[in-house]
C-alpha cells in the first residue's frame, strides 16, 4: 500500500533518500500517465518523468507544507511535460494557448492500436487546447477535484469548472463525429 | 439517432502502453541519478572546503610573514645614542663640522 502524503513528507525531512523512495513509489505510475496523456511519445514521457522527479527531490525544502502534495507534484509534472513540448518545436506552448498544437497519436512504439475507441478518445483530447487538455485529464483520469486542479493550473475553480465543460462537449462532439 | 458518445463504455483505458519492468527501472534510474547529483555535491562541498583551508592558511601565513618582516624591521630601528656618538667619533673634524653645519638647522631632528 502507498503511503499517504503526510507519511512522504515527513520521510522526506526526515530520511529524505527513503523518503523519496515512498514518494515514488506512491507517484511514479500516475505521474507518468499524466505526462503520457500530454506528450504521447514513451520516451519523451519517460525523460519528463526522471526530469520531474528529480527537480521534486532537489526542489523540496522549497515545498509549502501547507499546500497539498499531490498538486505540488503534478504541477512540476505539468510544467515540465509543457517545457518538452516547446523544446520538441511544438511552438510556445503554455497553459493559456487556446489552439491545440499538440496534434494526435503518431504511429510509435508502446500504443495498442486495436483498441480504437481509447484511440480515438485520446486523439479526440489531443485536439484540445492545453489548458482544456490538462483539465479534462487530471479530472477524467486523476479524479482530482476543481480546487486542486485550479491550484494545479493556477486558475479558479469556476474557470476549471468552465474548462472541464468545455472539454468534455468537445470531446463528446468528435467521438460522435468519428464514430 | 444519433446517440452522444458514452464515456463508461471507454472508462479510463487509454492505448497506451509501457516496456516491461518499466516503472522499477524508472525508480533506479532516478534515484542513480538523485544520489549521484547528491554525491557531486558533497564532493563539491569537499573541494570547496580544501579550497577554503587552502586559501585561509595562505592569508594566515601572509599575515604571520608581515608581522615578522615588519618586527625585524622594527627591531633594527632603535639604535643606541652611543652608537651614534661612537660612530660620529670616528670621523674627521672637517667631516664632523659638515654633519654639524648640514643639520643643526634641521627642524625635525631638532624637534
Amino acid at each position: 500500500m502507498a503511503a499517504s502524503d503526510k507519511d512522504i513528507i515527513l520521510a522526506m525531512k526526515r530520511h529524505p533518500d527513503k523518503g523519496f523512495r515512498l514518494l515514488m513509489d506512491a507517484y511514479k505510475e500516475p505521474v507518468y500517465w499524466h505526462i503520457r496523456r500530454l506528450v504521447v511519445a514513451h520516451a519523451d514521457a519517460q525523460d519528463v518523468a526522471q526530469e520531474t522527479f528529480v527537480r521534486i527531490f532537489r526542489s523540496f525544502s522549497r515545498f509549502d507544507e501547507g499546500c497539498s502534495l499531490r498538486a505540488w507534484i503534478y504541477r512540476i509534472a505539468t510544467n515540465e511535460a509543457l517545457r518538452m513540448l516547446d523544446r520538441n518545436g511544438l511552438g510556445r506552448l503554455s497553459l493559456d494557448d487556446r489552439t491545440a498544437d499538440v496534434g494526435c497519436i503518431a504511429a510509435g512504439c508502446y500504443v495498442d492500436y486495436s483498441d480504437l475507441e481509447t484511440v480515438l478518445l485520446q486523439n479526440a483530447i489531443l485536439s484540445l487546447p492545453p489548458r482544456q487538455q490538462i483539465v479534462f485529464n487530471l479530472r477524467y483520469y486523476d479524479d482530482m477535484d476543481y480546487k486542486e486542479i485550479a491550484g494545479i493550473t493556477d486558475s479558479t475553480v469556476s474557470a476549471v469548472k468552465a474548462n472541464y465543460h468545455i472539454a468534455k462537449g468537445k470531446i463528446i462532439q468528435y467521438m460522435n463525429s468519428h464514430d | 439517432m444519433n446517440r452522444d458518445f458514452d464515456f463508461n463504455r471507454v472508462g479510463k483505458r487509454m492505448p497506451y502502453t509501457v516496456p516491461e519492468d518499466f516503472f522499477a527501472k524508472l525508480e533506479d534510474d532516478v534515484c542513480r541519478k538523485v544520489t549521484s547529483r547528491r554525491r557531486m555535491s558533497v564532493k563539491d562541498r569537499r573541494s570547496f572546503m580544501r579550497f577554503a583551508v587552502v586559501t585561509l592558511a595562505t592569508a594566515a601565513a601572509s599575515v604571520i610573514l608581515f608581522f615578522v618582516i615588519d618586527g625585524t624591521f622594527k627591531a633594527t630601528a632603535p639604535v643606541e645614542f652611543a652608537e651614534v656618538e661612537q660612530a660620529f667619533g670616528c670621523l674627521s673634524t672637517e667631516d664632523q663640522m659638515y654633519m654639524l653645519s648640514v643639520y643643526q638647522d634641521d627642524i625635525f631632528i631638532n624637534e
